[in-house]
């Protein structure tokens, strides 16, 4: 029996030449991101800062301490928020799609954001160590309870139809935005406004410390997730089909449910409601790369990173001297790719089912 | 002679969903290099005794064994190296290449073959399902007769001694239809149990070593084609006059129905 011509398998080149871009972009929005800003920046002294926190003294290493300040307490948690928040939105969505074996399931769409958030202010409001891990936790729990419900209410057999998931976002969007009305309504002024703006997203006044909350959850998300890649691709054939080729598929769902609000949550408590991240950038991947989960979720990781830094670095640049809200920007970009989305599906299926 | 041991072997098994039987004191015994074929009208509990035999659905009443030992009891992936199931509809949620699914057939044997070994199942399987120039399509771009192909070829890859079919030749064409059933004889000439679901009576008569009967839930005969497939025992249980005619070389029975 001879062996099956190679080319059954994805191009492998193709994968390559997009993963190297990938990081260009990264890179290239990384330099750009930092160079930019109030104050002037070169490109040799980002790479001699870098170097040098590496333990890598060189002369490239800026001299002038208000630059060598700027980039290491204000510009470069930033980016590595960007980064880490981008990557987390992408990897969830990514794995919401697999769990709900439908391409516009997404974070935000579907209201575990929403769910996040309302967790996330009622910390702010009720003063649970509002800069730590209180809201961050809140967070995750709120966008696990929005995911569990979206979960029990619109699978049917493994799958779930594009109206049921969107009708089921609806519901839960509406019932978070209930309760956060009620946790303004409670607030006083001061945090009325934190939540206020901190809900549009942004990622101005990052520090190091909320960094390193959201770079472990992310990395730990990211890993377990590339681990469960194959058994999510055979998730695709349907929960029964999977489970006749030897997946354990309520545990495989569990546990990406508790990735999916994790990484979810971790990022809004920080970053506030970013949409779309996680629509835009795997249907993208997927588009290049295929649907295959192993190379998808690490690409989504890195297309997500960059994307988030490129959205950050346009928000801080297009206006001058003001921080435009991130999440109105990726709204702005993901709402029409989102309709357009739709409207191919609809034609495909011939409906709205 | 002394017979083999049954690869599935269900006992007095009842199933009941929601309040309704389903299936009522069925007996059914399946041997290694047999195949077996469940016929009888629609709705009356052929794909639910399979879900039963696959461990899907774990029998209310009864037992169902699988190698010996009950069914419901294997780990899901020690299950996955015993059985493979076809069902019905096959449906992808992402647009995976042919090579992609049929490559997943493999997934229960990951760290228990080399890779060459998974090459050659794979090889097997597209050959037998003849989709071999389909490997670098999308699924989802495909016609539901390939579909049903390129499923089949992923159940043939999974290459387990018990190889359950729901309806494998419901969408394909004539020759197709043909070819799938000869795999199906092969692999039970392998020494693999078959248990497939065909409505095509003739098709069951032609390929099946016994037929099995499945009338509202309880099996109502089971034994050779000849025994099973009688002219009076159709007309009952499908309320439709037949004449069985006996054509061919080798002579095989051909059911049609009196117009």
């Amino acid at each position: 029996m001879s062996v099956p011509p190679p080319a059954g398998r994805r191009p492998r080149l193709r994968s390559i030449v997009l993963s190297l871009s990938l990081v260009a972009v990264l890179i290239l929005a990384v330099m750009i991101s930092a160079v930019m800003g109030q104050l002037d920046v070169s490109p040799g002294d980002v790479v001699g800062s870098i170097l040098s926190w590496m333990g890598i003294p060189t002369s490239l290493a800026p001299t002038d301490p208000v630059v060598s300040a700027t980039l290491e307490v204000v510009r470069f948690p930033r980016i590595v928020m960007a980064l880490s928040v981008g990557a987390a939105l992408a990897v969830a969505g990514a794995l919401m799609q697999a769990v709900f074996g439908n391409p516009l399931a997404e974070p935000g769409v579907v209201g575990v954001s929403s769910g996040a958030a309302l967790g996330a202010s009622t910390a702010i409001v009720f003063g649970i160590s509002a800069a730590g891990g209180g809201v961050a936790l809140l967070a995750f729990l709120g966008g696990l309870g929005a995911t569990l419900l979206v979960y029990a209410v619109a699978r049917a057999g493994g799958r779930t139809e594009v109206v049921t998931l969107l009708l089921t976002g609806i519901a839960i969007n509406a019932f978070a935005q209930a309760g956060l009305a009620f946790v303004l309504f409670l607030a006083d002024t001061a945090s009325r406004e934190q939540i206020v703006f901190w809900q549009l997203g942004s990622l101005a006044g990052s520090v190091w410390s909320e960094v390193l909350i959201v770079l472990p959850v992310l990395l730990l998300g990211t890993i377990l997730a590339v681990l469960m890649a194959h058994r999510l691709d055979l998730l695709a054939l349907g929960e029964r089909n999977a489970r006749h080729l030897g997946v354990d598929v309520e545990q495989l769902r569990i546990i990406a449910i508790v990735l999916v609000a994790l990484l979810t949550g971790v990022a809004v408590a920080f970053a506030g409601i970013i949409a779309f991240v996680g629509l835009v950038v795997p249907h993208i991947i997927r588009m290049a790369l295929g649907p295959s989960h192993r190379g998808l979720l690490i690409a989504s990781a890195v297309g997500g990173g960059a994307l988030l830094a490129i959205a950050d670095l346009l928000t801080r640049t297009i206006v001058q001297g003001a921080d435009l809200p991130i999440g109105m920007l990726t709204a702005l970009v993901g709402g029409p790719f989102f309709f357009g989305l739709l409207y191919q599906q609809r034609r495909r299926s011939g409906g709205w089912a | 002679m002394t017979t083999p041991a049954p690869l599935i072997e269900l006992t007095s098994v009842g199933l009941a969903l929601d309040g309704r039987a389903i299936l009522k004191n069925v007996s059914l015994q399946v041997f290694p290099g047999e195949v077996l074929a469940l016929v009888g009208p629609n709705g009356a509990g052929k794909s639910s005794l399979l879900s039963v035999m696959s461990g899907d659905v774990p029998a209310t009443t009864g037992r169902a064994l699988l190698q010996g030992r009950d069914v419901s009891k294997y780990r899901v992936d020690e299950a996955a190296r015993q059985r493979a199931v076809l069902m019905q509809s096959n449906e992808v949620s992402f647009p995976f290449t042919v090579w992609e699914i049929v490559e997943m057939g493999r997934a229960p044997w990951a760290r228990t073959t080399s890779l060459a070994d998974d090459n050659e199942a794979i090889a097997e399987a597209l050959e037998k399902a003849d989709v071999r120039h389909l490997v670098e399509r999308r699924f989802n771009q495909l016609s539901g007769g390939e579909r049903a192909r390129v499923s089949l070829a992923r159940v043939l890859a999974q290459r387990t001694p018990a190889v359950l079919l729901d309806e494998p030749t419901a969408a394909l064409d004539l020759k197709h239809q043909e070819s799938v059933m000869k795999t199906v004889r092969e692999i039970a000439g392998q020494g693999r149990a078959v248990v497939v679901v065909v409505h095509d009576l003739s098709v069951a008569a032609g390929y099946a070593d016994r037929v099995a009967m499945v009338v509202d839930g309880k099996i109502a005969a089971v034994g050779s084609p000849r025994e099973v497939i009688t002219a009076e025992r159709v007309s009952e249980v499908y309320g439709v006059a037949v004449d069985i005619e006996t054509v061919g070389s080798p002579a095989r029975p051909v059911i049609l129905p009196q117009r």
